[in-house]
Order: C-alpha cells, then structure tokens, then sequence
C-alpha cells in the first residue's frame, strides 16, 4: 500500500468489518533482515525503502486507534527464518523484491556460498478490536421526520 | 529457486495466537501465495484473500489444497482497490511481509 493515504483506504477496507470485530496486523520490523549460513552472519539486506511503507501501514492503524476506532488489544514479535539451498538462490529472491536491495559487497558473498543460507525476518504482530456499534460509519443515518 | 519460508511455523504460530479464527468470515489483504491463508483457512469459515501481484494469486489458486476450495477464494487487487460489502467479515487480516 502506498504510504499516502493509507488512512484513507484502512478506514474503507475496515467498513467490511462487523462492529466489535478484529483487525490481526503483521508487518515486518526493522532492523535489516540478516543473512546468514552455517551460523556465520554474511550481512543485512537494504530495507531502507521497504521500511517505510511498513510502518506507514502501522502508523495508519495507529491513528485510527487514537480516533478510537481501533482498540490494540496484544502485540508480539516473532523472527522469521527463510531458507535457500544456496547464495545465489537469496540473490535471486532478493532481486525480486520492490521494496528491499541487496548491498553489493553481500551480493559478493553469497555468490560464492554453495551451502544453505537463511533469511532471518523481524515481524510484529498485532492485534486491534473495531470499537463502538458502528465505528465506521457503515449503518444509514435515519432521516428526521 | 527454491525456498523454504518459516520452515519452523513461528509465523503461523504467532498468528493464530494473535486471535481467534475458529468459524470467522476472514478478508485477507497480503496474501501472497497463500502460505498463510492455507494455515487459518481450515479453522476459519471462509477466507476473502487479496493480493496485488497476479503470479503470486495464481500460485495460491493452483496450490490450494482441494478441502479448502469451498471457503477460500483469492483475488487480485492492491489495498485501495478491493471492494467488500459493509460489515460482512468478523476479521480483517493484513500481511504485509515476506
């Protein structure tokens, strides 16, 4: 989702939710993910333009709660780990990414890394109650008369 | 390439941790190739997954496991595209990652 906005389209997408309903968000967090094989740190992924856009979905979540819309009720972090068979198999997922670059020096590196490699990913999950009987304005407002 | 994502089912784990989707009307907005709707969709009594990129949704499609067809149905669309009746989902999860 792009970062303008975002209010704007959680408050719509939030009309399909039933009054007292819940809203589970998971995002990724920083820091930089990591890349590591045989327990040895290779180095972290450029999450500098991923970031954020994450925390823009979070901070619009946020901002509903402050309107009293949304009520957080729980949030845990939780790790992540993606596995490849080889270095050249992160580099070729990474390459697929919009939002996330892969540094030129760890680039060199996994290049040459026939071994399993793992990716691991910091996420948030929480977890927000729709408040009050029709938070999002959903219900018709009854005519006078 | 292949990959394995959260081989462990921490993701998952946390997830449905996070709340109760036992019988729920879900609206999935993220949903990738549906790694994680395949993990709530057994529990929960229907699941609307969106996601904006179509080789991702088509993955989903063909890789849902046959019991889940009933309740689970995917579509492409970005976050400010899709379109749900007013007050016809218990939960809305976002995924955002990975």
């Amino acid at each position: 989702m792009e970062p303008e906005g975002v209010v704007d389209v959680l408050r719509r997408l939030l009309r399909a939710l039933v009054p007292g309903g819940v809203v589970v968000d998971l995002t990724m967090a920083p820091p930089d993910e990591i890349v590591e094989s045989r327990g040895e740190i290779l180095g972290q992924l450029d999450g500098s333009a991923f970031f954020p856009r994450a925390i823009a979905a979070g901070a619009g979540l946020d901002a509903l709660a402050r309107e009293g819309l949304l009520d957080l009720e729980r949030e845990e972090p939780v790790t992540v780990i993606v596995r490849y068979p080889t270095g050249n198999d992160v580099l070729e997922d990474v390459a697929g990414r919009t939002y996330t670059a892969m540094p030129s020096a760890l680039a060199s590196r996994l290049e040459t890394i026939s071994a399993e490699c793992l990716l691991r990913s910091n996420c948030l999950v929480r977890t927000f109650r729709s408040s009050g009987s029709d938070p999002w304005g959903v219900t018709p407002v009854a005519s006078a008369g | 390439m292949t990959r394995v994502v959260d081989a462990e089912g921490a993701h998952l784990a946390a997830i449905l941790r996070a709340a109760d989707f036992r019988d729920k009307r879900v609206l999935e907005v993220g949903s990738g190739e549906g790694r994680l709707t395949f993990g709530i969709a057994p529990i929960a009594a229907s699941v609307l997954a969106f996601d904006p990129d179509p080789v991702s949704v088509a993955s989903a499609r063909i890789e849902c496991p046959l019991e889940l067809l009933d309740k689970v149905r995917f579509a492409v669309a970005r976050a400010e595209e899709i379109e749900v009746e007013p007050q016809s989902v218990d939960l809305v999860f976002f995924s955002w990652s990975l």
